[in-house]
């Protein structure tokens, strides 16, 4: 048992810190979720731009979506593929490939049927439909989603097979690519929203309400596509949010190998504690070293 | 500004919900009825489509009153109340037109929780509301018969897939150019594509040419509602291009 | 468990997973760093946090009512300060900006006109970048946060745990049908005060927690229908 348990938190660790840094690409790849709202909001003001305007949902049941079709045509799968005499975790690794392939090809449908259609919307402020912006963010986007809702996939099959939860693999699917999707929502799309997106505003403001909508159009050279992207924020925004929720699942997971049910509460709210330390020392430092606002310098 | 008024900036009428919800029940009610009847079910797949476009419609009318926290909200909500109580129904036995009505109430109660209590001053919200959670109700009832035996395992991906089959075409065309008829024709294809999704996993639990038909059904679905939302598309759009450099910046 | 608490149980739940939503900061516009709280809206957030409770709660579902709130608590606690320091990491070294409370600074906040942080007592006004509304999640919206977690953590594990103490009785495959169930209740009475913040929330410590017995009672109208649905299946279910 105790085996058991060590090896799915470990793996629960990692599959959930390489699904964090994969879906903040995803959203990073094409614009979405938050963010989005200032490239949807740049054609307005003027600014025509090249970005994959990328509008399908919120990332919370976007990822819940790709995750758990990933994960039922995977389980659903197990049952045929064990008549070919794959032994369990070959067929669960080819299930969950197969799975995630189809859930990427979906994402890539709603993908091209939400910016066509937003861009056809915009008829007044002229902006017009680039196929090349589309069609080179498009797999780059369908990517990470493969590589995200694979990741959740075997994720959900640890979560049920090695640490024993009582939930069918598809609805702890669901659960995590909720999770998910909130988590890289607030964290990595920060990166995004507020830095690449504004990279002529100086480093260390924040973006006035004034001046949202003054996206960068232009990047290092010539006109900036949503593939320039991912290679900025996968620098930091990516392993930021796969920091926090692979922290999470791993705590969750660590603290239930020994002891009693009381245990691991225990311990997860000490691990509360220290981390609100951590933050108050994280609040003073930037105070500190930032010092009050200043215009220009 | 609200959709309700009936007629575009292009000058076409909008469908009124109502029509559009009384097409989807009748259909959809047809539907769950005769699955248990017939064999080939894949027959009876466009008879759900109809209610994807009266959940699609739902959204358009609430969200187009600007709700200020993002336009999915209201798919998210409508869909739970429908699919919670679908799911809980089944459990029951329970009549598809007692769960119909009772999803029907679910809608309406919470639309006048939001409209009284929260007063969120959209006229339509409980007409919509209320027609929100019966035609999400009546799709997952439907796609519940689609299959042989109860399948518990496959719930999660038929709230979720009808969530966002349900929001999408109005956020996905969200804009000031935005109108009925294409947000419409986006319902259609995304319809066929949950259909068909549903339709592969039948396959996968129970081969035979049946399921098989499901699956082929749905594809030529999406194959004429693909057709008729691009040339809506060109209808609408300021211009396409291969590639290019939008006009110079200020 | 008798019928009758399992289905108040499911009605107390739901509330405090409505109030919850009030005490968690979250605002979309804090994607661009223009405003205070978690980069996200306000309903789906919760949302997340209390399926991360339902999932730590799934553990000890043999182990009874009390451990089960308090994993359920624990776990979305844990996710709610995690994507605190997720968010205010990426703040402070990917923009560059120090956590700042924007209604404090604004002598907005529910306590009386200090521009002060209530807990820390560091001043906010002169870190704030003119013309938005706060940047990063202060220790005032942290602590508000901790309790909002804790909260919605224990409503979504009390409800779980009343449905599942419904269904039990009848269905081999009551734990994933629980949680399908619970998800859904969870769902509407997240979204259905998300319209009373309009969008956005910097925690108790704002002046619309003020708005709470508005979310109080539809969430208990709501629930309470819902909760009525499920204790009708429990009882009338012979044709299963």
């Amino acid at each position: 048992m105790l085996p058991t348990l060590i090896l799915g938190s470990a793996l629960a660790g990692l599959l959930a810190f390489l699904a964090g840094i994969f879906e903040n690409e995803d959203s990073d790849a094409g614009s979405a979720s938050n963010p989005n709202s200032q490239v949807q909001l740049a054609p307005q003001i003027g600014h025509l731009h090249r970005y994959y305007n990328k509008a399908i949902a919120g990332e919370p049941p976007q990822n819940a979506l790709w995750a758990t079709l990933a994960a039922t045509v995977a389980y659903l799968l197990i049952g045929q593929l064990s008549i070919l005499g794959l032994n369990s975790i070959q067929s669960v690794l080819i299930a969950a490939i197969i799975g995630s392939l189809l859930a990427a090809l979906i994402q890539g449908l709603y993908g091209f049927l939400a910016h066509v259609s937003r861009v056809a919307s915009m008829k007044n402020f002229k902006q017009i439909l680039y196929w090349d912006s589309l069609v080179s963010a498009l797999p780059l986007s369908m990517t990470f989603v493969f590589f995200s809702a694979l990741c959740l996939t075997l994720l959900a099959f640890v979560i049920h097979s090695l640490m024993g939860s009582p939930f069918s693999v598809p609805l702890i699917a669901m659960f995590l690519g909720f999770t998910l999707g909130a988590i890289g929502s607030s964290t990595g799309d920060v990166h995004y929203g507020a830095e690449r997106l504004y990279q002529h505003y100086k480093f260390g403001s924040g973006i006035a309400i004034s001046k949202q909508g003054d996206i960068d159009v232009k990047g290092e050279y010539g006109y900036r596509n949503s593939v320039d992207t991912p290679y900025f924020t996968m620098r930091f925004g990516g392993p930021v949010t796969g920091l926090t929720f692979g922290l999470l699942i791993f705590i969750d997971a660590v603290f239930r190998i020994y002891g009693g049910p009381w245990t691991s509460v225990i311990l997860v709210f000490a691990s509360i504690i220290i981390i609100f330390i951590f933050l108050v020392y994280l609040e003073k430092y930037t105070r500190d070293k930032y010092g009050p606002f200043e215009e220009g310098s | 500004m609200s959709v309700d008024t009936g007629a575009t900036s292009t000058g076409e009428t909008d469908i009124k919900s109502i029509r559009l919800f009384a097409i989807a029940i009748i259909a959809g009610l047809a539907g769950i009825m005769l699955e248990e009847k017939i064999s080939f079910v894949f027959i009876l797949v466009p008879a759900i489509w109809p209610a994807f476009l009266s959940s699609a419609n739902g959204v358009r009318s609430l969200a187009s009153y600007g709700l200020g926290t993002g336009t999915s909200s209201i798919g998210y909500w409508g869909t739970a109340v429908g699919a919670t109580t679908v799911y809980a129904g089944m459990l029951l036995g329970l009549n598809p037109v007692v769960e119909i009505a009772l999803a029907l109430a679910g809608g309406a109660i919470t639309g006048i929780c939001a409209q009284k209590i929260i007063k969120m001053k959209i006229p339509v919200m409980i007409r919509e509301s209320a027609i929100l959670a019966a035609a999400t109700a009546v799709i997952i009832r439907f796609l519940i018969g689609l299959f042989p035996q109860q399948v518990t395992i496959l719930f999660p991906l038929m709230y979720i897939a009808v969530t966002l089959a349900v929001l999408h075409p109005y956020n996905g065309s969200m804009g000031a150019g935005e109108n009925q008829r294409r947000t419409l024709w986006l319902s259609g294809v995304e319809a066929s594509m949950t259909t068909a999704v549903f339709g592969l996993l039948l396959l996968l639990m129970a081969p035979s040419w049946g399921s098989a038909g499901v699956l082929l059904v749905s594809a030529s679905g999406f194959a004429v509602f693909i057709i008729g939302w691009y040339r809506s598309v060109k209808k609408d759009i300021y211009g396409m291009a291969w590639t290019g450099f939008p006009a110079a910046e200020h | 468990m008798e019928p009758l608490i399992s289905m108040l149980i499911i009605i107390g739940g739901g509330v405090l997973v409505g109030v919850c939503v009030h005490f968690i900061p979250a605002s979309a516009v804090g994607a661009m760093s223009a405003s205070t709280g978690i980069a996200t809206g306000p309903s789906m957030l919760s949302f997340g946090a209390g399926l991360a409770g339902i999932l730590s709660a799934s553990f000890a579902l043999e182990e009874g009512l009390a451990v089960m709130l308090a994993s359920g608590a624990g776990g979305s606690a844990l996710m709610i300060i995690l994507t605190i320091l997720g968010g205010n990491l990426v703040n402070a070294f990917g923009t560059g900006v120090p956590p700042v409370s924007g209604q404090t600074a604004n002598k907005l906040s529910v306590l009386g006109t200090s521009t002060k942080d209530v807990i820390t007592g560091w001043e906010q006004k002169p870190y704030i970048t003119p013309g938005t509304d706060g940047h990063g999640m202060p220790v005032q919206t942290t602590v508000s946060g901790i309790i909002g977690g804790v909260i919605g953590g224990l409503g979504g594990a009390m409800v779980f745990y009343g449905v599942y103490s419904l269904f039990s009785t009848f269905s081999v495959e009551a734990a994933s049908l629980s949680g399908m169930v619970a998800a859904g209740i969870f769902l509407i009475n997240c979204v259905l005060p998300a319209y009373t913040l309009v969008g956005k929330t910097e925690g108790m410590f704002d002046r619309k927690i003020l708005r709470t017995p508005k979310t109080f009672l539809s969430c208990l109208i709501v629930s309470t229908f819902l909760a009525l649905i499920i204790y009708s299946v429990s009882q009338y279910s012979g044709a299963v």
